[in-house]
């Protein structure tokens, strides 16, 4: 897991964005929209596995207002995104995306995250992609890359420097109006 | 049938034989593949977590290049198709953002008009080449076989995005009964391979990976057959790991890409579909076509 170092500022975009996520999260998922019905943790993949795992009681803790609890929690990193309960939730709710508003507040916040979440803005801003290209092993245990293979090169952004501005202006200030 | 081919980070990087074998049989099916020259991530729903903005601009991007080629993104990864119809919607909706969007593009010389469509290779086989047409170009089996589909979480979910996506179980499988073999019934059937799940917790992944492993051996199907680059991953290459993880002994089920497969069907040599790079024993497939 990794902390947050980044010292962004946000723009007014990036403001409304967190302020309609949390009046999301507190409001419309008040306890008298979710009737604690019981379908999500009983089609989560998760929950089946893992002890402690439980999107309704998930729902339940946010609508009580427990956030920062769940921002710190590892909980909220466990889902699989299989969208199984968004998909059966009879009320519409999505616990799916309740755990994508709080991942997303937590990241900001800087509280304990896997660095995977880094990783792709790293690899972004390097290559284009989330992961370049590697050479892979074959049954014989030799190696080979995309050209060994025939395989088109990668181009990625023609102008990586103009790029990476672009990318590095949303992470900074979002995209100005 | 031209599109610009999108394959995807996962694709691209490391399942050089998921590649290979789309590279090499839908030009045989008349599905003309263009490179989308310039593209980037597609902006993975996942990673809307580190900065909505940045997934949202990447997509738009991603389809800007297409709409300057006059084609429809094709791409083989449920990741990739749903972050592109995800944000296509939105961005249908939401001036603000689109014009947010297209001021960032612009420095670039790109623009977003949503022209541009991106349509799975599922879709694109099923309704653009159809199955009475891939009937044509592939021999018959030596025996029928039993394959356990697997069409990945995003293939069909959410129903509301796409009126169609629950159709696609059976279109996947209908796909499947072209060359002769039949598609079990499986309890995980419609469970997550666990890919995503990975990102925070390994343990947790491998043990819902394990679980629908398991659930295709007791069916004693011939294999797993799947079409997200993303469940290839987790469900191919990741055994190892999880019998590391959970001590399991039995996940030696093979795992066959869906286009490895209709090569082979359409008797491509087994090199040209990268099944040498498939880390699950997939050798009992090898000779199905042959003679």
């Amino acid at each position: 897991m990794n902390k947050s170092t980044s010292t962004s500022e946000m723009d007014e975009r990036e403001v409304e964005f967190i302020a309609f996520m949390l009046q999301r999260s507190i409001s419309e998922m008040a306890t008298e929209v979710c009737d604690q019905c019981g379908v999500c943790p009983s089609v989560c993949p998760v929950s089946r596995h893992m002890d402690g795992f439980n999107p309704r009681l998930l729902v339940a803790k946010v609508s009580l207002g427990k956030i920062e609890e769940l921002l710190r929690s590892k909980e909220i990193w466990t889902c699989t995104s299989c969208l199984k309960c968004k998909e059966r939730c009879p009320e519409d709710i999505s616990p799916f995306d309740v755990i994508l508003i709080l991942r997303n507040l937590a990241y900001r916040a800087g509280y304990n995250y896997p660095e995977a979440y880094d990783d792709f803005i790293t690899g972004v801003r390097e290559t284009g992609f989330i992961s370049a290209s590697q050479s892979i092993r074959m049954h014989d245990g030799s190696k080979v890359n995309r050209e060994d293979l025939g395989l088109p090169t990668v181009s990625g952004p023609q102008d990586m420097t103009v790029f990476r501005d672009i990318i590095d202006g949303i992470i900074k200030a979002g995209i100005r109006k | 049938m031209k599109y610009a081919f999108y394959p995807g980070c996962t694709l691209q990087s490391e399942l050089y034989g998921c590649e290979l074998s789309i590279r090499e049989t839908l030009p045989r099916l008349g599905v003309e593949l263009i490179e989308l020259a310039g593209a980037s991530c597609c902006g993975y729903q996942t990673y809307s977590v580190s900065s909505p903005l940045i997934h949202k601009y990447l997509v738009a991007r991603n389809l800007a290049l297409a709409e300057q080629l006059g084609l429809d993104i094709l791409t083989p990864c449920n990741g990739c198709h749903y972050a592109f119809n995800q944000v296509k919607s939105e961005l249908e909706k939401d001036n603000k953002l689109s014009a947010s969007i297209d001021e960032a593009l612009s420095k670039e010389g790109l623009r977003y008009e949503g022209k541009a469509k991106a349509r799975h290779l599922l879709d694109v086989l099923y309704d653009d080449v159809t199955v009475d047409e891939l009937s044509k170009k592939i021999r018959n089996p030596q025996k029928r076989i039993s394959l356990a589909s697997h069409i990945g979480c995003l293939g069909f979910r959410p129903e509301r995005l796409n009126k169609s996506n629950i159709e696609n179980l059976e279109k996947f499988d209908d796909l499947i009964h072209v060359f002769g073999a039949e598609t079990v019934n499986y309890e995980a059937r419609l469970d997550c391979c666990g890919y995503i799940a990975s990102l925070g917790n390994e343990d947790n992944a491998n043990s819902i990976a394990e679980k629908k492993l398991n659930s295709v051996k007791s069916q004693n199907a011939d294999g797993l057959i799947v079409i997200c680059p993303l469940c290839f991953k987790m469900l191919d290459r990741r055994p190892l790991s999880i019998k590391e993880s959970m001590e399991s002994k039995v996940i030696d089920v093979p795992v066959i890409y869906y286009t490895q497969l209709l090569g082979l069907a359409m008797g491509l040599p087994a090199n040209k579909l990268g099944l040498d790079l498939n880390k699950s024993k997939i050798e009992a497939f090898l000779p199905l076509f042959k003679g």
